[in-house]
């Protein structure tokens, strides 16, 4: 089985956005629909106080509160983990935008564009299937499955991988398979300590943050910078 | 290295170094440890005359500073030019330490304010997002841009913004005595609680998007002024301000 994951190493991140910028153009999304966001978070109090970068989006999750209460199944989750929007099926309700723990669901009501009128490229790539329904991160899964189809491997062949992914200036985020433990995902979960966001909800999401080097075995228990803790 | 690479290693330096007329081995260079060329005296410089008189060379930056203030002073001097004079006592081969505050202090004075009425350093940075100013009409890098804390106003201390009954997202004024800016306060616990951040210098753009921005700018309230130019004719982009919370409206 395929158990497709995205890891980000929040030691690398440097806030640059280019992710985000590289999200918008690649889903050609509307102004400050932002699929993949990165968070400026501080932690602590000045003078012992610091910064990081978080980014985040749809977490793809293991048992997705957004897919429960969708009255249409517009909402699914395929068998590699990948959870999908069916445009047709969604009635725009938004009852996903609010059962998601992590705020990664948008809906636009009208066609928006960049400065008022549409430009030639945001006329042509202007897509009224995605108004008035909600969307999200889709981990780029036509690239995935278009890789796929070449026999390209996603994580590993830059042309079937997330376009977050491709455009990390730092090597900040990876994706690859959970399911294969040679993986490049599986290498660096095993190698360093790390956590998901919300963990404690139950949702079993598909998106790993790295924080620190694994703890060699007998060592003290460290928290981690959610308040939980991990040997 | 292995022998082979060090081998072909010494063949051609040795090649580059006599135009060809000498290719060495390793095998002699570890018996002859190095080997000499003719270079002419012309090309020495002034070591010939170092040697001759007892000289050493000068030290880069200590002693080569204090030689060009000198000169420079009196070539200054000589046409009677003294405007510079303050700047002159910069060219020094080890300064003592110096009130670095003390300038920026006292022009509140001069622009008729009271020092103890300005608390704050204010200070601006570079923005990742928008380098050097070359895409500032792009909408989309605004967008990403407000991402990252300060974009969309003056950067504060948490603590020191509450102590002034400032909260966040709140319309501010930071004033300097001869002139103010508007804009919101962005509050932070990675600052010092004596210096505010305004990221960016965008409030003179005058060309479509950017000109709405609406977010203020060191630019405005920083004065151009002899005694804050320091002796590479330039200074540090500092001033002291006050903020205060303002009405909404006015943001």
């Amino acid at each position: 089985m395929t158990r497709w994951a995205m890891i980000a190493d929040l030691r690398r991140c440097v806030g640059c956005q280019t992710c985000t910028a590289a999200c918008r153009h690649a889903n050609a999304t509307p102004p400050g629909v932002q699929w993949r966001r990165v968070l400026d978070m501080e932690f602590g109090e000045y003078p012992d106080v610091q910064r990081a970068f978080v980014p985040v989006g749809c977490q793809h999750c293991d048992d997705p509160p957004c897919m429960d209460v969708c009255p249409t199944k517009a909402t699914k989750k395929r068998a590699d983990g990948i959870v999908t929007i069916d445009y047709d099926l969604c009635i725009g309700c938004a009852y996903c935008a609010v059962a998601c723990p992590y705020q990664a669901r948008y809906k636009t009501e009208k066609a928006l564009f960049a400065y008022g009128q549409p430009t030639v490229s945001e006329a042509k790539r202007q897509d009224d299937a995605q108004l008035a329904v909600a969307t999200k991160c889709t981990f780029c899964v036509e690239r995935i499955d278009a890789g796929i189809e070449k026999g390209q491997q996603p994580g590993v062949d830059p042309e079937a991988t997330p376009a977050c992914v491709n455009s990390c200036i730092a090597n900040a985020l990876t994706f690859g398979d959970l399911d294969d433990p040679h993986s490049n995902v599986s290498q660096l979960l095993a190698e360093n300590q790390h956590f998901r966001m919300h963990e404690e909800l139950g949702t079993g999401p598909g998106f790993y943050y790295l924080w620190d080097k694994a703890v060699a075995a007998g060592s003290r228990v460290q928290p981690t910078p959610t308040g939980g803790a991990r040997p | 290295m292995p022998a082979v690479t060090g081998d072909a290693n010494c063949r051609a330096a040795s090649a580059e170094l006599t135009d060809g007329a000498q290719i060495h081995d390793l095998a002699w260079w570890k018996e002859n440890g190095l080997a000499t060329k003719s270079f002419p005296r012309t090309d020495w410089y002034l070591f010939p005359t170092l040697v001759a008189r007892g000289l050493r060379f000068e030290l880069p930056y200590q002693e080569r500073l204090k030689r060009v203030g000198a000169e420079l002073g009196r070539r200054l001097h000589e046409h009677d030019m003294r405007w510079w004079d303050k700047q002159l006592e910069e060219y020094q081969a080890l300064p003592i330490w110096k009130d670095f505050a003390a300038p920026w202090v006292a022009a509140v004075t001069v622009a008729g304010g009271q020092p103890r009425d300005y608390p704050f350093w204010l200070l601006t940075a570079r923005s990742m997002q928008y380098a050097w100013g070359g895409n500032v009409g792009m909408q989309l890098i605004k967008e990403v841009a407000d991402n990252i804390a300060g974009h969309r106003g003056v950067i504060i201390n948490t603590r020191t913004a509450e102590s002034l009954g400032i909260g966040d997202g709140d319309a501010v004024e930071i004033a300097t005595p001869q002139r103010a800016v508007r804009g919101r306060a962005v509050l932070r616990q990675g600052i010092r609680p004596d210096t505010l951040l305004l990221i960016g210098q965008f409030d003179h753009w005058a060309t479509p998007f950017a000109k709405d921005f609406g977010v203020p700018s060191l630019n405005t309230l920083a004065t151009m002024s002899l005694d804050l130019t320091d002796a590479t004719g330039s200074g540090a982009d500092i001033v002291r301000v006050k903020i205060a919370k303002t009405e909404e409206k006015a943001a």
